[in-house]
C-alpha cells in the first residue's frame, strides 16, 4: 500500500468514524432515533464478531462456543449490577477477568486438540456455562435477569441518556478494532497466520503453537466478553439465552457473511446479519430459513463473504505487515 | 429411592440406545469423510416429524416409523448429491457454517409445513402396558425401544466388521487416499454412509417421538449430546459411539432425575429442583473434560 | 570439542513394528552426514525423533553435548537444530518473504511481539532476504509461495529451514522430485551450507550422496548396518545386499 494510499484511506476512515460519532443526534433531528439503538447493537456485536473472526479467520480455529464469552462478560455486568455495582469500570475490568479466566480454562482443553474435536469442545464447553446460568436460579435462571439501573463512568457523564450511551459503546468500538489491527500487524499476527497456513510447519520453524493460539483465544474471548457487558448495559437485561450454542452459530454467521479473514468482517457481518434480521423478521413469520439459504448461499458461491465481494480480491494469508513492497 | 434409581437407570439405558443411534452415523460421517454434520440433529427432527405425520394419517406407529425411514433417506441422500459432497474437500469452518444452515432452514421449514404447535406421536397401544423388572414396572414400549437400539448396534457392528462394506468403511476412516488407491468407489461409500447415518438418526427421533415434543428445534439439544458421544468416544469408532452413548445417556438421565432428588435432601427444594437439573446436565460436559484431559483422542478412536 | 550430533540407542517402535532399532550415530561439525537406506527403513522416522516431532522410547540425542531428547520440538529449534521437509511444507498462501520472515522473526526475537508493528522489524526482514539470496529464490520475494514451481518451493523449504539459524541442519530428500538441472544446483547449495552448519542429509539421489558426503550410515529395517567414509560404503558388502536384495523384489 503506498504512503499515499495510505493517507487517503485513513482519513476516509477518520470521516467516517466522525459521520458515526454524529449519527444520533442526526438520528434525532430527523425523526429516526429509534435506530440509534439498533447501530450500538450493530457496533456491540461488531465487537463480539471481530473478535471471533481473530480466531477463526487468523487463527484458522473453529470455535462454536464463543458466545459463552460473550454472555459471560454480559452476567458479569447483570450480577455485578445486582449486587449494587454501578461503577462501569469496575465492571468492564471485572468482565475481562472472568471472560479472560474462561476462556484460559476452556482454550487450554481445546488448544491440544485438533480438527472436529476443537469445534465440539467448543461447543459442549460453551453449553456447559449455558447450563450454570440456566440453574442459578437466584440469578434469574432462565427468566434472566435485569439490570435496574446502568452502570455510569462517573466524570459527570450521564450513561442513561442513549446518545452519550452511543458514544461510549462507539469508543469501545474503536478501541477494539484498534488493538485487533494492531495484533494483526504484529509479529503475533503473522504467526498467527502462519499457523492457520501450516501449523506442521510452523512448529518446525521453532514455535510453540499451542501457546499462541491460547494467548489468540483467551484475547478473543475478553474481546467478546467487552462485548457482552456492554450488551447488558444497553439492554438492561440479560438471559441465558446469550450463551447457547446457537448463539454461537450467529457470530459465526456474522463472520462469515461480513469475509473470513479480512479485517473489516466482523463490522460488515454484524451490520449485515442485524440488518437483515430487521428486515426479514418484519416481514416473515418464518425468516430463519431465509437467513440459512443466504448463509448456504454465501458459503457455496461467495466463500469469502460480504468483503471478498466489495474490495474483488481474494483476501490476503497476512494482511497487514510492512513487508509489502 | 432404590426405585428410582432403577428405573431412571433403565431410562438412561434407553436413552443410551437413542444416543448411540445418532452418535454412531455422526462418528462414521466425521470418521469416513472427515464432514463435520451439524445437520444430524435436524434429521432426529425430520424422523420424528415424518413419523407422526404418517402414524398420524395411518393410524398405526410402526406404519409412520416404517414410511419415515425411506422418505428421510431420501432427503438425505438428495442433501448429500446436491450439497454435501461438494464440500467434503473444504475445510471444517465450511462444513459447520453450511450445515448450520440447514438446521436454520429445517427448523423453519417443520413449522411451515407443519404449523408452530408440537405434533403428537403416541406410542403404540399394544406396548402401553409395563413389564415387571427387578418388582418395578417398566413400560414395554421403552423396553422395545432399548431392544431396536441394541439390534441396530448389532447389526451395525456386524456390518462394520464383518461385511466387505464395513470394511471399506473402516478403511476409509482409518486412511482415505489408502482407500481409494486400493479402488474403493469413494463417492459411492460417502453417499451411502452419509445416507445411513441419517436414516440411524431419524429412526433415533421416531423411536423417541413419544417422549419428547416433536417441535421445531428438538434435534439442537440431542445433538450436542451426541457430539459428547463422539467425543468421548472417539472419531470414526462406531464402538467408541456404544461406550460413549452409555457412559453420556446414564450420567445424563441420573444427572437429571437422581441428583435433584438427592440434592432435596440436603438443599430446600426450590433450589434443588432449579440447580439439580442444570447440574445434571452440567455433568456430561464435566465428564467429557476428565475423558479428554486423560484421553485427548477420545476412548477408541478409529485414527490415532 | 563435543559432536555436533551424538546419537546413542535410539529406539521407537509403533505398535507391532520397531521403526528404528538401537540406532548411534555422531556427527562431526561442518560435515555432511549422509543416511541412506532403501524404502521403509525408517529414515523419515529418525528425522522425526531427531526433530523432536516424534519422542523416541529410548536412546539420548545430544546437539553439541547438550541433551535434547526430552525438549519438545520447538526448543530444539531453538536450540539449533532445525529440518527441512520431504515433501514440501511451507506457507502456501504468503509470499516467499513472509514465510521467511515467520522463521527469522522467531530466531531473532524472543516472546509474543503482540503489539510491535512488523514494518517497524527492518532487521528481520534483512535476514529473510539474505536467506532467500542464499538459496537463489531472492528474484521471487514478492510472489505466493503457492504459485512457484516445484524445484523453487523445494529450496523455500530449505531456505526456511536455513532461517531458523540452525546449527546442525535435518534435510529429509531435498532432491525429491527434482530434475537433473535443478538437482545440480540443489547440491551445489547444500554444499555451501557446509560452512554455516552441519548437515544430516538423507538422500535416495546417490549421485548427490557420493558428492556431498563426508561420512555415510547404512539405515536398512530401523538398524544401521554400516557406516563410515563413502570408499568404505561403496564397496560394503552388506550395503550391497542390502539393496540387491531391494531390487531383487
Amino acid at each position: 500500500m503506498s504512503e499515499r494510499g495510505g493517507a487517503v484511506s485513513r482519513l476516509v476512515l477518520a470521516v467516517a468514524l466522525l459521520a458515526l460519532a454524529a449519527f444520533p443526534w442526526a438520528a434525532l433531528a430527523t425523526g429516526y432515533d429509534f435506530y440509534t439503538g439498533v447501530v450500538i447493537r450493530v457496533m456491540i456485536f461488531a465487537i463480539a464478531a471481530s473478535s471471533l473472526n481473530l480466531i477463526l479467520g487468523f487463527g484458522g480455529m473453529v470455535s462454536f462456543g464463543h458466545a459463552a464469552f460473550f454472555g459471560l462478560g454480559a452476567y458479569t455486568a447483570a450480577i455485578a449490577a445486582f449486587h449494587g455495582i454501578t461503577n462501569a469500570w469496575l465492571i468492564w475490568v471485572l468482565a475481562v477477568v472472568v471472560s479472560g479466566l474462561a476462556a484460559a480454562l476452556v482454550g487450554a482443553m481445546a488448544i491440544r486438540t485438533r480438527g472436529v474435536y476443537f469445534i465440539m469442545i467448543t461447543m459442549a464447553m460453551a453449553q456447559l456455562f449455558y447450563y450454570v446460568f440456566v440453574g442459578l436460579r437466584y440469578y434469574g435462571g432462565d427468566d434472566g435477569l435485569r439490570l435496574v439501573t446502568r452502570p455510569g463512568v462517573g466524570l459527570g457523564i450521564d450513561l442513561s441518556d442513549e446518545n452519550t450511551f452511543f458514544l461510549l459503546v462507539l469508543l469501545w468500538a474503536v478501541l477494539a478494532h484498534w488493538l485487533l489491527a494492531r495484533l494483526i500487524r504484529s509479529r503475533f499476527g503473522l504467526a498467527l497466520s502462519a499457523i492457520r497456513e501450516n501449523d506442521v510447519r510452523v512448529a518446525a520453524v521453532g514455535y510453540g503453537t499451542s501457546q499462541y493460539r491460547l494467548v489468540a483465544f483467551v484475547i478473543a474471548g475478553v474481546m467478546a466478553g467487552i462485548a457482552g457487558s456492554l450488551l447488558a448495559m444497553h439492554n438492561l437485561f440479560v438471559s441465558p439465552k446469550l450463551l447457547h450454542w446457537t448463539q454461537s452459530g450467529s457470530l459465526l454467521i456474522m463472520v462469515a457473511l461480513g469475509g473470513v479473514g479480512y479485517f473489516y468482517g466482523g463490522i460488515v457481518g454484524a451490520l449485515t446479519f442485524l440488518l437483515l434480521e430487521e428486515v426479514l423478521s418484519g416481514t416473515f413469520t418464518y425468516w430463519h430459513i431465509y437467513v440459512g439459504l443466504i448463509l448456504l448461499a454465501v458459503v457455496m458461491v461467495a466463500p469469502g463473504g460480504l468483503c471478498s465481494l466489495l474490495t474483488g480480491r481474494r483476501r490476503t494469508a497476512t494482511p497487514g505487515g510492512g513487508g509489502d513492497a | 429411592m432404590s426405585t428410582l434409581v432403577l428405573e431412571q437407570s433403565l431410562n438412561g439405558l434407553q436413552f443410551s440406545v437413542v444416543l448411540f443411534l445418532i452418535a454412531s452415523g455422526l462418528t462414521l460421517i466425521f470418521g469416513v469423510m472427515n464432514f463435520v454434520n451439524l445437520a444430524h440433529g435436524s434429521f432426529f427432527m425430520i424422523g420424528a416429524y415424518l413419523a407422526a405425520w404418517i402414524s398420524g394419517a395411518t393410524g398405526s406407529f410402526w406404519l409412520g416409523v416404517a414410511g419415515a425411514l425411506p422418505l428421510a433417506a431420501l432427503i438425505g441422500v438428495a442433501l448429500e448429491w446436491l450439497v454435501f459432497r461438494r464440500l467434503y474437500h473444504r475445510d471444517h469452518m465450511v462444513h459447520v457454517l453450511a450445515t448450520f444452515a440447514f438446521i436454520l432452514i429445517f427448523n423453519d421449514l417443520v413449522r411451515i409445513i407443519w404449523g408452530p404447535l408440537p405434533l403428537a406421536l403416541n406410542a403404540p397401544p399394544a406396548l402401553s402396558g409395563a413389564v415387571s423388572i427387578l418388582g418395578v414396572p417398566y413400560s414395554s414400549y421403552r423396553l422395545v425401544v432399548m431392544g431396536v437400539g441394541v439390534a441396530v448396534g448389532l447389526l451395525l457392528f456386524f456390518l462394520v466388521t464383518r461385511t466387505r462394506i464395513g470394511m471399506r468403511v473402516r478403511a476409509g476412516a482409518n486412511n482415505r487416499e489408502m482407500a481409494i488407491a486400493m479402488g474403493v468407489d469413494i463417492r459411492l461409500l460417502f453417499t451411502l454412509v452419509f445416507g445411513f447415518g441419517l436414516v440411524l438418526s431419524a429412526l433415533a427421533g421416531a423411536l423417541l417421538g413419544p417422549f419428547v415434543a416433536v417441535e421445531a428445534g428438538m434435534g439442537d439439544d440431542i445433538l450436542i449430546l451426541a457430539f459428547v458421544v463422539v467425543v468421548i468416544g472417539g472419531i470414526g469408532s462406531v464402538l467408541g459411539a456404544a461406550a460413549g452413548a452409555l457412559m453420556v445417556g446414564i450420567v445424563d438421565t441420573l444427572g437429571r432425575s437422581v441428583l435433584p432428588a438427592m440434592l432435596s435432601s440436603v438443599l430446600s427444594a426450590e433450589y434443588a429442583s432449579s440447580i439439580g437439573p442444570a447440574l445434571g446436565s452440567m455433568m456430561i460436559y464435566l465428564v467429557m473434560a476428565l475423558v479428554l484431559f486423560w484421553r485427548p483422542s477420545g476412548l477408541f478412536p478409529a485414527r490415532t | 570439542m563435543p559432536d555436533a550430533l551424538a546419537i546413542t540407542g535410539l529406539s521407537k517402535r509403533f505398535g507391532g513394528l520397531q521403526a528404528i532399532r538401537d540406532v548411534s550415530m555422531t556427527v562431526a561439525e561442518g560435515t555432511v552426514q549422509a543416511v541412506i537406506g532403501p524404502n521403509g527403513a525408517g529414515k523419515t522416522t529418525l528425522i522425526s525423533l531427531l526433530s523432536g516431532r516424534l519422542g523416541a522410547d529410548k536412546g539420548e540425542i545430544r546437539l553439541f553435548g547438550t541433551p535434547v531428547h526430552a525438549l519438545p520440538q520447538e526448543a530444539r529449534v531453538r536450540a539449533g537444530l532445525a529440518r527441512s521437509f520431504q515433501i514440501t511444507s511451507v506457507f502456501n498462501g504468503m509470499t516467499v518473504r513472509d514465510n521467511l520472515l515467520v522463521a527469522t522473526q522467531r530466531a531473532l526475537a524472543p516472546g509474543f511481539g503482540l503489539l510491535r508493528d512488523r514494518a517497524e522489524d527492518q532487521e528481520f526482514r534483512d535476514a529473510a532476504a539474505r536467506v532467500a539470496e542464499r538459496v537463489g529464490i531472492a528474484r521471487h520475494l514478492d510472489a505466493t509461495a503457492a504459485a512457484l514451481p516445484h524445484a523453487l518451493r523445494r529450496r523455500l523449504d530449505v531456505g526456511l529451514g536455513i532461517a531458523c539459524r540452525p546449527r546442525v541442519l535435518l534435510m529429509d530428500e531435498p532432491l525429491a522430485g527434482m530434475g537433473h538441472e535443478e538437482s545440480e544446483e540443489m547440491v551445489e547449495l547444500i554444499r555451501s551450507l557446509r560452512s554455516d552448519t552441519t548437515v544430516v542429509l538423507i538422500e535416495h539421489d546417490m549421485e548427490a550422496v557420493f558428492a556431498l558426503a563426508d561420512r555415510i550410515a547404512v539405515l536398512v529395517q530401523g538398524e544401521v548396518i554400516a557406516a563410515g567414509t563413502v570408499a568404505e560404503i561403496r564397496v560394503d558388502q552388506k550395503v550391497k545386499e542390502a539393496y540387491l536384495g531391494e531390487e531383487e523384489t
